[in-house]
């Protein structure tokens, strides 16, 4: 069922047991589970069903420290949330990733990777991928020539990823729209979350759109699903009974912003071409390929952050500019149009390049961000249209994330000399051992995580390892924020076998 | 002929036939090219690339800025010949990496072995 909250009565109360904040990826995953269930839910999203310049400009923010992408471009802002256009890069998480780490401050998650298990296994059906296999050997039967690298397999093994194409937007709006228990409101923006006079429960979120609409949403448990900066947000901007926001008594909330460093880091040439389909990835087409990983054990012994390693055609590679110098048009479509305008271009040139060049590669790193409690959002004094303060970001890196880059491609380096494959070039940036800053043109990948990190803990976490904001019985976080470390692989597919878990704790309690 | 006179006509002459001996033979002294050869760089760098880095080997390790240094270290006590010197390098430049006997020459991580290799190719082609 659907409803445009611009159409309703001025100041609605809406009736609901469970209200969903955010159409994106948790909240749509977690709508779907929730079908032909006996329980009202409320699916609240702020745009529509098509991008529109008024809504997205509500995700506009400042931004300080490492250079970034403008806020308001950093994500959609519309039923589908960010599958709109993303690539559909899946992999999960590591079982190192869930672990104390004592090289890795405040890593550690209340739970590990079996918890998750066979949750990753369901959220591989809603994102209409492959089976749950991510294993070299069982991809290496099923496709052909997936010759990997002659490498140690007890220093690097081959990290296997699938490929989505599902734009949720298109995929599950039907699903959505027919459900007759799932009642989803478009243009209703959470504007102010309301708890009781104790503060331990939600009474009710307002919602506003621009038609001039106020709205209240009333239900027995409330789940944010804006993503990691608009869950922040909202819980700090919600500061009306309790001056710090909500779920911030100890100053928590906002903090430990992470993102995936994606840079190019090094030339890899090879004295003779490689023939195989396993490191490589066409849109669309690829079912399953590698990036190259540092085992568990080399990175406990090296005291590194867990990335892995992707491969560029160099001779076109080098003709691609930084993501991050290009993506800075405040509008996604025209970014993203930028974007593939400078690629476009790239393989134009390359057509050019002859010799050597054409069995050499870029290597780019794709790894976590050591969680750090200064890369925060918190509220800029610059409010939007609807009246809450934006969000701003201060995007911190640390020395153990540059040194972690640098020493994996130096490990890569050290590998391809033994196997007597190629040779590593590193980039300027990664020379100096005394370095630990990055350069402007540092990419990240559009990824928002841990900024409502999980921890059993009050004094450590916003939430609990059921995704629970702590001290407040009914209001659950969905997503990458409640991720207390990063991982090396996108986010969505953890977010989404998260985002079911937490379904079904809530299923489990509100019997 | 008194002592002193002796003991130094004698250095003299000494000198006369040592210094030039030293001199010709260490400019001029003979081995097997081989030695010179990084095989496997040859196969991703010219000729010009591998002098450059051999350049920038020897201003990073100025000890080694010799030719007979290089060949010395390269050689490492083994009979260098066309046939046998390119395996047993290879050995000691798969060694090396497992060692972790790594340089960064101009951003390249290069076994040392290889990079020394360069350094002498570039000597060669200077002369």
């Amino acid at each position: 069922m659907h409803i445009d909250a611009r159409k309703l009565d001025n100041n609605s109360t809406i009736h609901g047991d469970i209200c969903i904040v955010g159409a994106g990826t948790a909240g749509i995953s977690m709508a779907l589970d929730w079908i032909n269930s006996s329980h009202k839910v409320i699916l609240l999203e702020g745009g529509g069903f098509e991008y529109d310049e008024k809504i997205q400009e509500l995700y506009k923010g400042n931004t300080t420290g490492q250079k970034y992408f403008p806020l308001k471009s950093a994500r959609l802002h519309y039923f589908g949330g960010t599958t709109g256009h993303w690539a559909g890069m899946c992999a999960p998480f590591d079982p190192i990733d869930f672990k104390k780490r004592h090289w890795v401050p405040n890593s550690g998650w209340p739970i590990n990777k079996e918890d998750l298990d066979s949750f990753y296994e369901k959220a591989n059906k809603v994102l209409k991928l492959g089976p749950n296999n991510y294993d070299y050997e069982y991809w290496n039967n099923e496709l052909p020539n997936l010759t990997p690298y002659p490498f140690d397999k007890k220093i690097i093994w081959n990290k296997m990823w699938q490929f989505s194409q599902a734009r949720f937007g298109n995929i599950y709006k039907e699903d959505i729209l027919n459900a007759k228990n799932i009642h989803l409101y478009t243009y209703a923006n959470v504007v102010d979350i309301k708890t009781e006079d104790n503060i331990s429960s939600i009474k009710e979120v307002v919602v506003k759109n621009h038609s001039g609409k106020t709205h209240r949403v009333r239900a027995k448990y409330f789940i944010m699903a804006c993503g990691a900066i608009q869950n922040a947000r909202m819980l700090l901007a919600s500061n009306s009974q309790s001056s710090k926001g909500l779920g911030n008594e100890n100053d928590l909330v906002g903090r430990y912003f992470q993102e995936h460093l994606e840079v190019a880091c090094s030339e890899f040439w090879l004295a003779e071409p490689f023939i195989s389909e396993l490191y490589s990835w066409k849109f669309g087409i690829t079912k399953a390929a590698a990036e190259l990983a540092i085992t568990e054990e080399v990175q406990t012994r090296e005291k590194i952050l867990n990335g892995t390693v992707s491969f560029s055609p160099l001779s076109v590679a080098k003709y691609r500019r930084p993501r991050m110098e290009i993506w800075q048009n405040g509008d996604p479509r025209k970014s993203l149009e930028k974007v593939f305008e400078n690629w476009g271009e790239a393989s134009e040139k390359a057509k050019l390049e002859k010799g050597n060049i054409e069995h050499a590669f870029e290597l780019n790193i794709r790894i976590e961000q050591a969680p750090n409690p200064n890369s925060r959002i918190t509220l800029s004094h610059e409010k939007d249209e609807l009246g809450v303060s934006r969000a701003d970001l201060h995007w911190e890196l640390t020395g153990l994330d540059k040194y972690s880059v640098r020493r994996i491609f130096q490990i890569f380096a050290q590998q391809a000399g033994i196997a007597n494959i190629g040779r590593v070039k590193l980039y300027e940036f990664l020379r100096d051992e005394t370095d630990d800053t990055f350069p402007d043109s540092t990419n990240g990948g559009w990824h928002h995580m841990g900024t409502t990190r999980m921890s059993n803990n009050p004094k450590d976490g916003v939430v609990d390892s059921d995704c629970k904001v702590h001290g407040i019985s009914n209001l659950f976080i969905a997503g990458s924020g409640c991720y207390v470390t990063s991982a090396a692989p996108n986010p969505t597919l953890t977010l989404v076998a998260l985002t079911l878990r937490l379904s079904d704790h809530l299923k489990s309690i509100i019997k | 002929m008194d002592r002193k006179k002796f003991i130094l006509l004698t250095g003299l002459g000494v000198s006369a036939v040592a210094i030039p001996t030293w001199y010709f033979s260490s400019r001029y002294f003979e081995y097997d090219k081989s030695i010179s050869e990084p095989v496997f760089l040859s196969h991703i760098w010219d000729n010009s690339t591998i002098n450059e880095i051999g350049k920038e080997y020897r201003n990073q390790f100025s000890q080694e800025k010799y030719e007979r240094d290089l060949v010395d270290i390269l050689s490492n006590n083994m009979e260098v010949n066309s046939v046998t010197t390119p395996i047993m390098l290879q050995e000691q430049i798969t060694e090396d990496y497992q060692k972790g006997n790594t340089v960064m020459i101009d951003g390249w991580i290069l076994s040392k072995t290889e990079a020394r290799q360069c350094a002498l190719f570039s000597l060669i082609q200077n002369d």
